[in-house]
């Protein structure tokens, strides 16, 4: 098993287009990565939610992160994945146009997230990461998921 | 956890299994069953749960259990009769031993009110049993027992003097113990030497250990026993204490405890020793007819032995015991397992059945013959997992005797308290129910039962006058019906009294003043949200709930309660549970281009609806007519989103449900596609509460669908409490 923080502080992370930009997520939350697969809506979700698939018999809500991040609606195509992801106890499957890359990096190369004031700026992305003239935001997955009052509302 | 709580934990599990046995021993005895059998097991579910609380350190517990054990041990003795007023209080003590044990897995304390007054009843009980003089019992015949049980109770031939457990301390006496262990002994990792230490540090001592039987090195059996050991032992402690040494290798070995008399013994002491001798001789020679070759035997008779002990009655049993006792007695092997892999097995057969839908239905569009090899094997390969389904799902299934079990304590102290005399009958306790059902099962079925007792039931007084027996009877049965459990509580007391139901209604404003009503609707009207037949709160049966709180919880679980009643003969309550909250009986409809699922509980029945029976009401609501009553009518598909503007009547149907509150409504949807179990999935779990929505559930073809919350969607719009209708887009 690939361990994400090793001795020297270098870790493996996953990244994935979403639009025209890259992005990361920490590859030891990362269960699997499937297959698009059309999504049950759930009534009253926010509408970056697409829904509820079947894995393997666990009802796995998926979130476009191209809309959850503030861009546009993911329009699915036969190369977009679904990264299920671990957020605290619970299973969610983030729907990216595409995964690109396995990285390794270490701390030195994580610099501190731009200081802007958008929502994705302050609610997911935790830092950025040059690589070869490419910008990869690494992004936390805490928030992907409406909070539980949100929804009740 | 760390190891130490581990075990504590165990014990307490184990705790409740010795609890349950011995209340289920003392109501046995309580029916008259007071055979060796039924009381020695009574004893060492006491003396077990004493032992494991030493370990633990739980004072109150082990001084009370101590108490108990000793009376119980006269019982066991044949020295106090187990009469009504002695069960009795053995029952109550039972209660007061569960509540400790309870008290000291929460680390909390019992009232010591409570264990000294019943401490003290014990005493006097095991006092009251002593005045019999010693020798008489000595000399009298052992207490009569069925003889097939003499093997299994190498107890009950040893006189055991009465004049050492009770009298003064100190008093010294000679023993000789002969042990012989068997090879199960050291098989349980026991050790005769530990033992004999134990012995010796009871007094002053002589071992001889007896090597004869060892056989040569080439035919030792590293696993048999072959040493026995005689001990003659000079003590203060009497012979109970000896005995105790050995409780727990009871069964695993030979064991004669006789008390030598001093030298200058009388006649009558010099034959007790040759009837103790004789008796040892009887034993060791039953043992050699089962066993002719000593060494041999050891191999030969352990598996038959080991047998003869997992349960431990079946084999002695009788083989025209009653059917209930010996299901009782005998209790299958079984495992203890972790619950969360029981319920991912479930998951995956789950899985696996829905996949070989799957697979299914794309053999049959790839257009194959069914008499074809595919399909047979198909068909085969269905029938596999629907079995394997159930199978699975058995695992989770419980008797509802786990419940049933508290009950005969509740009874007891209901009557108690209410100063009634109540006798409780249950029936069907081997009925199997899902382990959660049975989990959610225990709160509404105490509240019932409190109920009938402390509503249902006249006193003793007014049931003589009636000409009914003083003592009432509450009979609780379960019993399985068409896919269910049915559970009925019901009692001979006087019925409802409808008279006084409705006045309540009526003064609640819960029915108007100059409703009429059927018998049956009159009885119903106890399950109305804010009524209870008592203008105050009664301690017991009202704990500040009404029966309308005990039928939402049976509604909570998928179930319907209702009541008949005749007036002086008592009144029947019957629910209607599923048998599992893994599966549901469900409405596969489609509304807006998804499908969605409806509780088949909720549904009354489903109907077209016709133009002029639908009105408009108010700012674009409808009601639909149905034989005179307006109902609100619900276009599913627009409550939750699925659509902006609510569909024309005339081309969906009409599901008249009743909500949890027993109001009804019409949910209109597209089309009914048919009926069927569905497998229940948890939402929350990864997601969250969505309103409308109960559940999730996957169809054949590996989709998620939603299973309706009625209740909500019902109630949201009848007080347009206003969800954003619209909001979903769907992602498809």
């Amino acid at each position: 098993m690939s361990n994400g923080n090793g001795q020297d502080g270098a870790r493996e992370l996953i990244a994935f287009c979403v639009g025209e930009q890259e992005f990361c997520v920490d590859i030891t939350s990362v269960r699997e990565i499937r297959g698009f697969a059309a999504a049950t809506p759930l009534p009253h979700a926010p509408s970056y939610v697409t829904g509820v698939i079947n894995l393997r018999g666990t009802v796995l809500p998926i979130v476009d992160l191209s809309l959850r991040l503030g861009f546009g609606r993911t329009e699915p195509t036969e190369r977009s994945v679904i990264i299920v992801v671990t957020v605290g106890a619970q299973l969610v499957g983030l729907l990216v146009d595409a995964v690109s890359d396995i990285l390794t990096v270490t701390d030195d190369n994580l610099q501190p997230t731009p200081d802007l004031s958008s929502e994705m700026a302050r609610s997911f992305v935790k830092g950025v990461i040059a690589l070869d003239g490419r910008m990869i935001s690494l992004i936390g997955t805490d928030n992907v998921l409406p909070q539980q009052h949100d929804l009740a509302a | 956890m760390d190891a130490m709580a581990e075990i504590r934990a165990t014990f307490f599990e184990e705790c409740a299994e010795q609890l349950a046995e011995l209340e289920q021993g003392l109501l046995a005895m309580e029916a008259g069953e007071t055979d060796s059998e039924t009381v020695n097991a009574v004893f060492r579910a006491v003396h077990s749960i004493k032992g494991g609380a030493g370990a633990f350190n739980l004072t109150d517990l082990v001084q009370f259990a101590h108490v108990f054990e000793t009376t119980l041990d006269l019982v066991r003795s044949g020295k106090l009769d187990p009469d009504m007023n002695v069960v009795r209080v053995l029952l109550r003590s039972a209660d007061v031993l569960t509540d400790l044990v309870t008290a000291a897995r929460d680390e909390e304390s019992v009232d010591p009110s409570r264990t000294v007054g019943l401490a003290d009843e014990l005493r006097v009980l095991a006092e009251g049993g002593s005045p019999m003089p010693a020798p008489v019992l000595a000399a009298a015949p052992p207490p009569p027992a069925p003889a097939e049980d003499e093997e299994e109770f190498e107890f009950v031939p040893v006189a055991v003097d009465f004049d050492d457990m009770f009298g003064p301390a100190g008093q010294e006496a000679r023993y000789r113990i002969r042990f012989t262990p068997r090879a199960e002994l050291y098989a349980k990792a026991n050790e005769s030497a530990r033992l004999i230490r134990e012995l010796l540090a009871l007094g002053e001592g002589t071992v001889l250990c007896h090597a004869q039987d060892v056989p040569s090195l080439p035919e030792l059996d590293p696993e048999g026993a072959c040493l026995s050991w005689t001990v003659e032992l000079t003590t203060g402690v009497g012979e109970a204490a000896i005995q105790e040494i050995f409780e727990f290798v009871d069964g695993d070995c030979d064991l004669s405890v006789e008390r030598l008399l001093d030298p200058v013994a009388d006649v009558a002491g010099a034959v007790d020793d040759d009837i103790a001798a004789l008796l040892a001789r009887i034993q060791g020679e039953t043992q050699d007819e089962a066993a002719p070759e000593p060494v041999v035997a050891v191999q030969e008779s352990r598996p038959e032995r080991e047998e003869a002990k997992a349960p431990p009655v079946a084999v002695n049993a009788p083989a025209n015991a009653n059917a209930e006792k010996s299901a009782a007695g005998a209790a299958p092997a079984t495992i203890r397992v972790d619950l969360e892999r029981v319920d991912r097995l479930i998951d995956l057969v789950g899985e696996l059945v829905i996949h070989q839908v799957m697979l299914s239905q794309r053999v049959m569009q790839a257009g194959l013959a069914r008499a074809s090899d595919i399909a047979i094997g198909l068909d085969e390969l269905e029938q596999l997992t629907r079995e394997m389904q159930d199978s699975v799902m058995a695992i989770r299934a419980q008797p509802v005797k786990s419940v049933f079990q508290k009950l005969p304590r509740l009874v007891r102290e209901v009557a108690e308290r209410t100063g009634k005399s109540v006798k409780l009958v249950t029936e069907g306790e081997y009925t199997e129910v899902d382990k959660t059902v049975i989990e959610r099962l225990s709160d509404p079925l105490t509240h019932m039962i409190r109920n009938a007792i402390d509503h249902g039931l006249e006193t003793p007084e007014k049931r003589l006058a009636a000409g009914k027996p003083e003592e009432g009877t509450v009979r609780v049965a379960a019993m399985h019906r068409s896919g269910r459990i049915v559970i009925e509580i019901s009692d001979d007391g006087a019925g409802i009294n409808r008279k006084a139901v409705c006045d309540i209604a009526v003064s609640k404003g819960l029915i108007p003043a100059d409703a009429t009503l059927s018998d049956d609707e009159m009885d119903n009207l106890i399950f109305l949200p804010g009524f209870s037949t008592k203008t105050e709160v009664s301690e017991l049966s009202g704990r500040g709930v009404g029966m309308d709180v005990v039928k939402r919880s049976i509604q909570a679980l998928g179930g319907r309660v209702s009541i008949t009643s005749r007036p002086g003969q008592g009144s029947l309550f019957s629910m209607s549970l599923p048998l599992t909250l893994a599966v549901l009986d469900g409405m596969i409809v489609s509304a807006g281009e998804h499908t969605l699922v409806v509780p088949l509980t909720a549904i009354i029945e489903t109907l077209r609806p016709k133009s002029r029976e639908v009105k408009a009401f108010g700012d674009g609501a409808r009601v639909i007519n149905v034989r005179e009553s307006f109902l609100p009518l619900i276009d599913v598909a627009s409550e939750l989103g699925y659509r902006a503007e609510p569909t024309d009547p005339m081309n969906g149907v009409a599901i008249l449900v009743e909500t949890e509150n027993g109001q009804r409504s019409a949910l209109l949807v597209d089309g009914i596609q048919g009926q069927r179990q569905v497998v229940i999935k948890s939402l929350e779990a990864n997601y969250g509460r969505v309103p409308g929505v109960a559940a999730a559930t996957i169809l054949g073809d590996g989709r998620v669908a939603l299973i309706l919350d009625v209740d909500v969607v019902a109630a949201t719009s009848r007080f347009e409490t206003g969800f954003t209708s619209g909001a979903l887009q769907a992602a498809e």
